[in-house]
């Protein structure tokens, strides 16, 4: 999973409301634990 | 000039980049654009149009970002509401004329969650392995890619319950070489060291630097 890019000299914006948003609809997909599911708890854990 | 961090479940896609005829996280996005008429088209990407890195079918991202000439009314938030439901814009910024998302980016950092309860796994040969791994070297035997092998990488390996989290971050990565990483950090912990560190090269070749 892509959890990171940095770039020189620019600061996001983040929008809470959206972020909230990610969390919400993806987190919907959540199943049992398995690989995958892991790794779509850190998409959630760092949106 | 803008970008976008973008979060999505890889699990419904065939990789980032766009391909025809399959789903794919930069065509779903393509498709977003074009049903906000940012482009007329979902063949043709935005001007300046650049993504910071490919992610392989099914693999997911919290961060990917894609960046391009955007009106100003598109926040987030608005690209979102166009998105399928396993992809969301969560964070923009605004960027100058000439920025790169794919160039500009000074690091990338990857995460993969192997399934490998610790009565099965030898965490120990999975350790030496990734310290092997880690730091400057040529990966040509992990990378179908001929030229920019070489690459200064930070690799570490630790336990969270029945899994192996394996962290890599680099600049850039050379094509499917942090695949290639997660597997064989997973033949080593599978007990095949030997396997592992052939396969990453240490015995082969002495092109490591």
């Amino acid at each position: 999973m892509l959890t990171d890019v940095r770039y020189e000299d620019v600061s996001f914006i983040i929008d809470e409301a959206a972020a909230a948003n990610a969390r919400k609809a993806l987190g919907a997909r959540r199943v049992a634990a398995s690989r995958a599911d892991r790794a779509l708890k850190s998409v959630l854990n760092g949106v | 000039m803008r970008a976008f961090r973008l979060a999505y479940d890889g699990r419904p896609f065939y990789g980032y980049q766009r391909q025809p005829r399959v789903p794919t996280v930069e065509g779903a996005l393509l498709d977003a654009l074009t049903d906000l008429d940012v482009v007329d088209d979902p063949t043709v990407v935005p001007e300046r149009y650049a993504a910071a890195g490919r992610t392989d079918a099914g693999v997911s991202a919290s961060a990917q970002t894609v960046a391009f000439v955007a009106p100003e009314w598109l926040t987030p938030a608005a690209l979102s509401s166009a998105l399928p439901a396993t992809v969301r814009a969560w964070a923009h910024a605004d960027v100058p004329p000439e920025f790169h998302a794919t160039h500009n980016a000074t690091s990338r950092a990857y995460v993969y969650h192997l399934h490998a309860p610790a009565a099965q796994t030898d965490d120990t040969a999975a350790h030496e392995v990734a310290s092997r791994l880690d730091g400057r070297h040529d990966f040509h035997n992990l990378t179908p890619d001929e030229t920019g092998t070489e690459r200064d990488l930070s690799l570490a390996v630790s336990r969270d319950g029945d899994f192996l989290t394996l962290s890599a971050a680099a600049d850039g990565f050379a094509r499917h070489l942090v695949r290639r990483l997660a597997s064989v950090i997973a033949v080593a912990g599978q007990g095949e060291a030997d396997t592992a560190r052939t396969a990453s090269g240490q015995r082969r070749r002495s092109r490591w630097c």
